[in-house]
């Protein structure tokens, strides 16, 4: 195969059977005078011959009930979950902002109407600086009286 | 066909036969057209990897491809040259998902049986055999499986074009090509 006839491929279809007539017959003509066609044909009869003494390896083992049973197991597991759809978490994406919105509007109302129920009174009754007042240190600059 | 046929009446119908009943619900009739086929593709997927165990799973593979492509299955090319289209298709994913190429010197399987074992011709295609074998793992993978489906399988250039979708002039040339390259490997040896 070393020295090269520009007609190897026809060669190989020729030795496969593969050529029209027309073409097999030319093919035929040229491999008369051509040796590099000829012995490149002793060398593929010789390679096909190789094939076919190839040994012939087996499963060794009917695989159809294997094959029936994967399927089977195949189709009983869920495919969809594997597949990741945003959309689909539309609807659970909604409640979760309108629980989070309605928890969070809910507390504020209450700890809103805590804040000015506890302080107001303490104001009023017990403590000793009134809003606004600067000077926290001394009780002196809050007479007794004026509580 | 009556459903309830016994295992020998499967074997006498035909693989379009087979489909048919199939594509009617009968399972029974694919695990037939498995068992018919499961060796072919098996060899063809063993000598495309060089791995028992990968060839098995693929096979299977294919299996499932045909199981779920042949409700819909329509009579284009034989049933055989169908499933070696799938077998084909997953040993070239496969293949390219390895993308490791080995190099194995062919002097390494050229391991002689005892020269008791049998007379001197037995023992000279043992060992061409090993030679061809090795010298199939080293060629590139289009190339061998070209090789293998026309050699092995016995496959016209026109089928080959059905299973790799190549027109037959590629095939005729590949062919050509390929076998130029396995002469270069194996020369002086075979």
């Amino acid at each position: 195969m070393s020295k090269h006839c520009k007609r190897s491929e026809n060669l190989s279809a020729y030795l496969d059977d593969e050529l029209d007539e027309k073409t097999r017959l030319k093919f035929e003509r040229h491999l008369e005078d051509c040796f590099t066609c000829k012995e490149m044909l002793r060398d593929l009869r010789c390679l096909q011959g190789c094939f076919q003494t190839l040994p012939q390896p087996e499963v060794g083992f009917d695989l159809a009930p294997v094959v029936l049973a994967e399927l089977g197991r195949r189709s009983a597991r869920p495919t969809s979950v594997l597949r990741f759809n945003w959309w689909r978490l539309l609807p659970v994406s909604f409640a979760a902002v309108a629980t989070v919105s309605l928890g969070v509007f809910l507390g504020s109302l209450l700890t809103g109407r805590l804040d000015a129920e506890v302080t107001a009174p303490t104001l009023a009754m017990f403590d000793p600086i009134p809003p606004g007042g600067i000077c926290i240190g001394f009780a002196g600059c809050y007479p007794k009286e004026r509580i | 066909m009556n459903k309830s046929e016994s295992c020998g009446s499967w074997q006498q119908l035909q693989d379009h036969e087979c489909i048919a009943l199939f594509q009617r619900g009968e399972q029974e009739a694919f695990a037939e057209l498995v068992r018919r086929h499961q060796n072919r593709i098996f060899r063809f997927l063993l000598r495309m990897t060089g791995c028992r165990e990968e060839a098995l799973e693929l096979t299977q593979e294919t299996m499932f491809k045909a199981f779920r492509a042949l409700p819909g299955w329509r009579p284009d090319a034989a049933f055989g040259t169908w499933l070696f289209r799938i077998a084909s298709n997953a040993a070239t994913d496969r293949l390219r998902r390895k993308k490791v190429v080995k190099y194995e010197p062919i002097e390494a399987h050229m391991e002689f049986p005892d020269p008791a074992a049998g007379p001197e011709e037995e023992l000279q295609s043992a060992q061409r055999v090993r030679i061809l074998e090795a010298a199939l793992q080293r060629l590139q993978d289009d190339y061998r499986q070209v090789l293998l489906l026309r050699e092995v399988e016995e496959m016209s250039y026109a089928e080959i074009g059905d299973v790799l979708g190549l027109r037959e002039g590629t095939v005729k040339s590949r062919i050509a090509r390929a076998r130029q390259a396995l002469l270069e490997v194996c020369k002086g040896r075979i």
